[in-house]
């Protein structure tokens, strides 16, 4: 069967003043499998919160990797790895305190990385997902 | 099969190592050491062996250790033949830590590792690096495709698109479809891309060039800028993850 991908968008709207009109997808599910873009401020609705806020930030992405995952069929118990980049140490406890409250107990393996920039210098925050959904 | 996932390994001990040597190369021989011991744990806990090792992701706080923590690599994993992306960023969340380690394994290995190559023997950007590592361009294990992170050095180790990122996408896109098209893949098989620039003016034209190569088969990806690649005159690269269809 090939792959499954949910969401598929044009780039057009994100990136206004730099001309990129591609086709891109949320979520891509092969077999069991489910990766999700990365997650930042945007809504799935292609609006921007929490400007200057890395926390408010972390806090869409992490409401979006939930539906993203159930749109996928997966739930949020089945996420792997969660790698969490942030522009600024100093964003580390605040953003990581969002993060954990919306992981509980999953406890999923993880890296965290301090980058020079995100796709936008508006976007402080990133979060990628990898889901596995058990075999039944 | 299972895929085992170690991400984010660091040395636990790493303020005492900079503490022992300052910012330093000895120091971050001392964490690469200490990371790879841990790699061998958690893949020997989670029932996988070192030979199992698939893809790494090096990630490094300074150029000026690469070369040591290289040399550590290429020590611990003799014999391997991962594929592998080579990050320097900004910080990492321990701020004693030089160097991180994320990990992809499949267990029940021997996995095929094609086009493999010892890195004395090949260039980074325009010139050959002093370490010794045995890595390899595709891995495949079960149905999963890992490829080496892909820059504007040819398969055949010229690097072409010196000061032109558009140029190095393209050629990095290029080396994605004969590395795919090897293991009887293509680009719809792509399930996962990370874009990585060393400047942020550089991601709009790159994006530009991955995006439309992908047009046919939307991927999941994300886009980072990064304080440096393998060498200074690499400027993007691409990490592509695939699975063939059961």
């Amino acid at each position: 069967m090939a792959h499954q991908r949910f969401r598929r968008f044009n780039t057009g709207p994100y990136y206004p003043e730099q001309k990129i009109t591609n086709e891109m997808c949320m979520a891509v599910r092969a077999g069991n499998l489910v990766f999700l873009r990365g997650q930042t401020g945007y809504t799935l609705d292609g609006a921007f919160v929490g400007l200057g806020d890395a926390a408010a930030q972390a806090e869409q992405a992490m409401q979006n990797v939930r539906v993203l995952l159930e749109e996928a069929g997966a739930k949020m118990e089945h996420i792997c790895k969660i790698t969490t980049y942030i522009t600024d140490r100093a964003y580390r406890t605040s953003v990581y305190q969002v993060v954990g409250r919306h992981l509980g107990d999953i406890a999923p393996v993880g890296t965290g990385l301090i980058v020079n920039g995100l796709a936008l210098p508006e976007m402080l925050v990133e979060i990628d997902i990898d889901a596995v959904i058990p075999e039944a | 099969m299972t895929a085992i996932l170690l991400p984010g390994l660091f040395d636990p001990k790493a303020a005492a190592t900079v503490r022992r040597h300052g910012h330093s190369a000895e120091a971050a021989v001392e964490q690469a050491e200490a990371v790879f011991a841990r790699l061998r744990d958690a893949l020997n806990a989670a029932g996988g062996t070192v030979t199992d090792v698939c893809k790494l992701t090096m990630q490094i706080t300074d150029r000026a250790y690469r070369q040591a923590i290289y040399g550590v690599l290429g020590r611990q994993l003799a014999g391997v033949f991962p594929v592998s992306t080579g990050l320097i960023v900004k910080g990492l969340p321990d701020p004693d830590a030089l160097f991180q380690l994320d990990a992809w394994a499949v267990s029940d290995g021997p996995h095929a590792r094609l086009r493999r190559y010892r890195s004395t023997d090949a260039p980074y950007g325009l010139n050959k690096q002093a370490f010794v590592c045995d890595f390899c361009m595709v891995v495949v294990a079960g149905g999963r495709l890992f490829l080496r992170g892909q820059t504007g050095l040819t398969l055949d180790g010229t690097m072409v698109g010196l000061n032109d990122p558009v140029g190095q996408t393209r050629q990095a896109i290029e080396n994605v479809r004969i590395l795919l098209a090897e293991v009887g893949a293509d680009l719809s098989h792509a399930v996962r891309l990370v874009t990585y620039v060393t400047d942020r003016a550089f991601m709009a034209p790159v994006r530009d060039v991955v995006e439309s190569a992908f047009a046919g088969a939307p991927v999941a990806g994300t886009e980072l800028v990064v304080k440096g690649l393998a060498a200074p005159e690499v400027l993007m690269e691409i990490d592509v993850h695939a699975i063939l269809p059961r």
